[in-house]
């Protein structure tokens, strides 16, 4: 019984990230990259409402494993291929598997959809679509005065601005990361009982 | 001179000191330095009053200063520490410190069983020494400091017996009536100095009268008035009169000294003074005159049904007054001085005796219980019939000179319904102070049957002061008009009375200003018909109240007919209501003061607690509440934090894409 | 259609993953599910700054080099937060955040 109620939601989900680049293919006339583009842009948007809406924390970690993966396929998309490489890395690799620790080391029930959100949910809701509704305004009415075309960046073009005008930066980074890791080991101990 | 003119005001100064000091302790002996110092003062204030009404030097023709030091050296505002001594001072000093010796004296034998001998010395020299100071002082605050002392004196003698409820309340009435003048008087002072920058009262006289083409700060007619407010006030004028009746509460000398000689003249004495200024204002001074004649008639008809002693006495020193003020409004200064001088005497005569007569009957003030005294206690009898014949103007004791110069002067400076009121008022203080020696005196004794053995004549102490006032009022009278009118012209003399020519200086700026002459006396003219109409009124009044209340003088005897005294109260009820409630100002002024005066102020209370409190209040509660309110968004919750900061990031974002969009 | 190489579409794209994020972060009771919705949030203007990069021809690498930055902070700033959030759910027992009112007035 478990198993067709996998494949149902497998189907399901192949439907939603199919159909948008179905759409855009076969009625909007668009290119093989749009349909990647927006199959690859409603898998994200979907993944992260998931996120924000699923009752299981574990679920939630799941989804937005999910989401972060389509992120680093648009970003091959928009001709970053090292930053998805570095957002799978980093991203799913490292922060996901951390919050899943730490969703392992703070449990708690699943409860009553009630609790899951706060009682100030309808009010952010409206606030996050306003939100939308404003940046959306924003971009549509500036020019950016860009250019017609996405540019592919090089990889050995961005590892010379990287360690040739940015090398302060990235030093600066590395030590960051190393306080962080040293903060959250010294913030997270166990506290020696006495005795 | 320079060091005598001082001491006269500071050795009753000093009395009061060490008698407050020591006094207790010396009992029974607590007089002998009072009195010394005070007849230490007469003496030399009539070595200073001789040597200034006959010219002597170092009194020129506008009077002597003595100055005793810079008293308030503060730049514009400069007032000296300083005495003047002018003939107008001169004839009030001859008034204060005689009567004043003679009360001390007289004060001996009065209260010479009273626990509070001490204090009562104490508290009379403080009396002479404010006094002294008022008339005494040369600037109108050192005036108006003596003015409020003598209200002080005055309050602390008058409940003498402080522990009679009905004392003390009465001391309090005096003292707020008299506050109430006070207030007037102190804005007047204000305004002579707004208008001539200096408080000095010879110069600042010069300057108010001088200067008439300048438009003062505030008119001489205010200026007067305010004056003539405070004058109202300490000399009990119709409408702050109410306090004098009630001040009988304080012992007899008291009354005599502060109610009838002195204390009450200090107004008349003020508006005497200041007179450029009133005769600058013409206006103002009829006002004055209006007052004191209204208060002359009003009193005089209260004093008609009184049936205490010392009321009936009170209520006639209130009306006297009235001819006063009557006589400095229409312009006859000289005559108002003179009626001061002369009323001072048979007035403190009568109070004293009045006194002795108490004494007599053991503290019994009712003249209904009274009556048949004349043979028990004659020397009493006989002072006091003399000082009665002087106040009703009978000829030729002192009341009649003065009262009819007051009168003359009045027809004769054309206000002649002064006149007319004042003739009524003749009239009937005539007849209730022959009701007052009838009912007293003479006709059938209703003394209490258990004192009446007990009567007995008071001692020399206080007979001799009795009959050394009632010489100057026989004599005063004609002393002080010869060889003027009357009687001058009757006999051929030529020439201004003597103190008409005294207090000529003192009235020449005056007169100027009002352009008034000395008008040629017709003793055969319009003069003599005046002087026969006063004789006329007076010896009716004297008639009628012979005809009600009896008399016994000489071979004359009447008996009273007390039964045609109710039939002709009887017959005009209203009137005679009137009369012995004193007109209902004590109630009117209940009403209107402690009544409505006391619903005001409890409004005022409740708007102060309700409104003016509340909304204090209510600003603090609305702080505490809207706080209150507003710290409901602390919920200590970060997410209601952030949705705060996005709610705010949503404003600032589309306000700014609105604006930048234009 | 020219979805893939319009800025604006990448642009809203990215704005709507903030909006998400910024729902989740204001509205869902767990601690660790407010970090998700930041990790989002940073996505979302990694997004954009990749896309201005991508665009913009003055840019030229430097977007894609900010993007490595930022993502390395976003690393950094999810151990320190969730080192504190096990740190407070081991003080107070429950990861909910609307729980920790001690600073309630």
């Amino acid at each position: 019984m478990r198993a067709w109620l996998y494949l149902i939601a497998a189907g399901i989900a192949g439907a939603v990230i199919t159909t948008p680049a179905l759409l855009v293919l076969i009625f909007a006339g668009g290119s093989f990259d749009d349909a990647l583009f927006a199959a690859l842009g409603t898998l994200m948007l979907v993944a992260g409402l998931a996120v924000v809406t699923m009752r299981d924390i574990i679920r939630c970690g799941l989804a937005m494993i999910v989401s972060f993966l389509a992120l680093a396929g648009i970003y091959v998309i928009a001709g970053a291929p090292l930053v998805a490489a570095a957002q799978v890395i980093v991203y799913i690799g490292a922060i996901s598997v951390l919050i899943l620790f730490a969703i392992m080391l703070t449990e708690s029930k699943a409860g009553p959809r009630s609790l899951v959100f706060q009682t100030q949910a309808v009010p952010a809701a409206v606030a996050a679509v306003v939100l939308f509704v404003l940046i959306g305004l924003g971009v549509a009415a500036t020019d950016w005065g860009e250019a017609a075309h996405r540019v592919r960046l090089a990889t050995d073009a961005l590892a010379r601005v990287l360690f040739d005008d940015y090398v302060l930066p990235f030093e600066i980074v590395s030590v960051l990361l190393l306080a962080a890791v040293i903060g959250g080991i010294f913030i997270a101990k166990r506290e020696k009982e006495p005795g | 001179m320079d060091i005598l003119i001082p001491l006269i005001a500071a050795l009753p100064l000093a009395g009061f000191l060490v008698t407050a000091a020591i006094g207790r302790r010396l009992g029974k002996n607590a007089h002998w330095i009072p009195v010394l110092l005070v007849a230490a003062s007469w003496a030399i204030a009539m070595v200073v009053v001789v040597t200034a009404l006959t010219g002597g030097a170092p009194f020129a023709e506008g009077g002597h200063t003595v100055k005793l030091w810079d008293w308030i050296p503060a730049g514009a505002f400069h007032v000296e520490a300083a005495f003047f001594v002018d003939n107008l001072t001169a004839c009030l000093l001859i008034v204060v410190t005689t009567i004043g010796l003679l009360v001390h004296v007289y004060s001996i034998g009065y209260m010479s069983h009273d626990p509070g001998y001490w204090r009562f010395f104490a508290y009379l020299n403080l009396f002479m020494f404010s006094m002294l100071l008022l008339v005494l002082g040369d600037s109108w605050l050192t005036v108006f400091v003596a003015w409020e002392l003598v209200g002080l004196s005055s309050y602390l003698l008058i409940g003498f017996w402080y522990r009679k409820p009905s004392a003390a309340l009465a001391s309090k009435k005096a003292f707020i009536v008299n506050r109430v003048g006070d207030v007037g008087f102190a804005l007047g002072i204000m305004a002579i100095w707004v208008n001539t920058g200096t408080l000095n009262i010879a110069e600042s006289l010069h300057v108010l009268t001088s200067e008439t083409l300048v438009a003062f700060p505030v008119p001489v007619g205010i200026v007067a008035l305010l004056v003539f407010a405070g004058a109202m006030g300490k000399s009990a004028q119709f409408p702050l009169h109410v306090w004098l009746p009630d001040a009988m509460e304080g012992p007899t000398p008291v009354s005599a000294l502060i109610h009838a000689a002195t204390m009450v003249n200090a107004g008349v004495y003020l508006v005497a003074r200041a007179n450029p200024i009133f005769a600058s204002a013409p206006e103002a001074m009829v006002v004055v005159a209006g007052i004191g004649i209204f208060t002359a008639i009003l009193a005089a008809s209260i004093a008609m049904t009184q049936t205490d002693i010392k009321r009936v006495l009170a209520y006639s020193t209130l009306s006297q007054l009235g001819y006063m003020f009557a006589a400095l409004g229409v312009g006859a200064w000289t005559a108002a001085i003179f009626h001061l001088m002369t009323h001072g005497f048979f007035k403190g005569l009568l109070f004293l005796g009045s006194g002795s007569v108490i004494h007599a009957v053991h503290e019994e003030q009712d003249m209904r219980r009274m009556g048949g005294l004349a043979k028990k206690i004659p020397h009493t009898y006989r002072t006091m019939l003399i000082g009665a014949i002087a106040i009703s103007g009978i000829p030729p004791l002192a009341g009649f000179f003065s009262k009819d110069e007051i009168l003359g002067e009045a027809f004769k400076l054309g206000f002649a319904w002064v006149w007319a009121i004042g003739v009524l008022v003749a009239i009937m203080t005539a007849f209730y102070m022959f009701r007052l020696i009838g009912m007293t005196f003479w006709g059938e004794s209703r003394v209490d049957k258990a004192v009446e053995p007990k009567i007995h004549e008071s001692p020399r102490v206080m007979t001799v002061p009795l009959w050394l006032l009632a010489i100057p009022s026989v004599l005063l009278g004609l002393f002080l008009s010869w060889p003027g009118p009357p009687l001058g012209p009757l006999f051929g003399a030529e020439g201004p009375g003597l103190l008409a020519g005294w207090l000529e200086p003192v009235y020449e700026h005056g007169r100027e200003i009002l352009g008034l002459h000395e008008a040629e006396f017709a003793i055969f003219g319009i003069d003599g018909a005046l002087i026969l109409v006063s004789i006329a009124v007076a010896t009716a009044g004297m008639l009628a109240a012979w005809r009600l209340f009896g008399v016994e003088i000489g071979p004359l005897r009447r008996r009273g007919r007390p039964e045609q005294v109710k039939a002709l109260s009887a017959r005009v009820p209203f009137l005679y209501r009137a009369s012995l409630n004193k007109w209902w100002f004590d109630e009117l002024n209940h009403l209107l003061f402690v009544v409505i005066g006391g619903r005001a102020a409890a409004f005022a209370w409740w708007f102060d607690v309700k409104i003016v409190d509340g909304i204090v209040n209510g600003l603090g509660t609305v702080a505490r509440r809207s706080g209150g309110g507003l710290a409901r968004v602390q919920t200590g919750r970060v997410q209601n934090y952030a949705l705060g900061i996005a709610i705010g990031l949503i404003v600032m974002v589309g306000s700014y894409l609105m604006i930048a969009r234009q | 259609m020219g979805l893939a190489d319009s800025l604006d579409a990448y642009l809203l794209l990215a704005g709507a993953l903030f909006a998400i994020g910024t729902f989740g972060f204001l509205a869902r009771r767990n601690a660790i599910s407010m970090l998700m919705s930041i990790e989002l949030m940073l996505n979302s203007v990694n997004l954009t700054i990749v896309a201005f990069g991508s665009f913009i021809p003055a840019l030229k690498a430097d977007g894609s080099v900010i993007a490595l930055m930022v993502m390395a902070v976003a690393a950094a700033e999810a151990t320190v937060g969730l080192a504190i959030v096990i740190a407070i759910y081991r003080n107070r027992k429950t990861p909910l955040v609307d729980e920790y009112d001690a600073m309630r007035r």
